[in-house]
């Protein structure tokens, strides 16, 4: 099995100058827990994880700080650089693979450096749970 | 294949009446993304994710808001409360069919009432990239 067989292909995506009460707002509504980021351009720059933002509002050591965080901090600035991606054509396996060589919940699925698709350890569990692994 | 061949024992925990922070700084500290919440006795009385936090986060309309929730709200009134667990003994498929259906990436495993384990998406990708299944 391969990855396009499984992959996603409606992806959510916020722009690198939206501000992290943005994002957050963003990736609650989504229910997702990343975003590829994308510049003005439209080009994929970095991701956007929960873990990036409460990550960084951790880090805060009062109110104040985390007003600012929340207000005027860029998803630019606490974003996760672009990650290494998959091809659609790539064996399932070796994309768990990736994903635990990484550490990451997902991979983006690009096809000649064009941005097509998102696949999750979800996706994979999913697989196994139908015997289609 | 048995929950007990795939699942991990060396488990963070966060208290109960913790707070939140305690609860983000334990979750960025270990690099999990969520953690098995317990009472005084170490039983499990419920689970707090990352995506519990960034829902609560979205909800809180301004620093005070999110002051309260961070600094004053304890770990019990954002957890889910008694969380699904499944047995050692039980088959990694069921508890894979089981996390797709509650839509958890995490399941905690009890043994005579004991917590003794955590069965992960991650670890059920392990076995797909380690050829298991």
């Amino acid at each position: 099995m391969h990855v396009a067989d499984i992959m996603r292909t409606d992806l959510k995506t916020i722009s690198a100058e939206a501000t992290v009460a943005d994002a957050v707002a963003a990736l609650a509504l989504a229910r997702v827990s990343a975003m590829p980021v994308l510049d003005r351009h439209g080009r994929a720059v970095g991701i956007c994880t929960t873990r990036d933002v409460l990550l960084a509002e951790s880090r805060c050591e009062n109110p104040d700080a985390r007003e600012r965080l929340f207000e005027t901090t860029l998803v630019l600035e606490i974003m996760t650089s672009w990650p290494e991606t998959i091809a659609p054509d790539a064996d399932l396996r070796a994309a768990a693979r990736k994903m635990l060589d990484h550490g990451v919940q997902r991979l983006f699925v690009s096809d000649g450096g064009e941005l097509v698709g998102v696949v999750s350890q979800t996706d994979i569990v999913d697989a196994v749970a139908a015997a289609r692994i | 294949m048995k929950v007990a061949e795939l699942m991990q024992t060396n488990l963070k925990t966060v208290g109960a009446n913790d707070t939140v922070t305690d609860a983000m700084v334990t979750m960025a500290d270990s690099h999990v993304s969520g953690l098995p919440v317990v009472d005084g006795g170490e039983h499990l009385v419920g689970v707090i994710s990352t995506t519990d936090i960034l829902t609560a986060m979205a909800e809180a309309d301004d620093a005070p808001a999110r002051a309260r929730l961070l600094d004053q709200t304890m770990v019990r009134e954002l957890m889910t409360a008694r969380s699904v667990t499944v047995s050692p003994d039980a088959d990694v498929l069921e508890a894979a069919r089981q996390m797709l259906y509650l839509d958890i990436h995490r399941i905690f495993v009890e043994y005579e009432g004991r917590l003794v384990g955590v069965l992960s998406q991650t670890d059920i990708v392990g076995a797909v990239a380690a050829a298991k299944f």
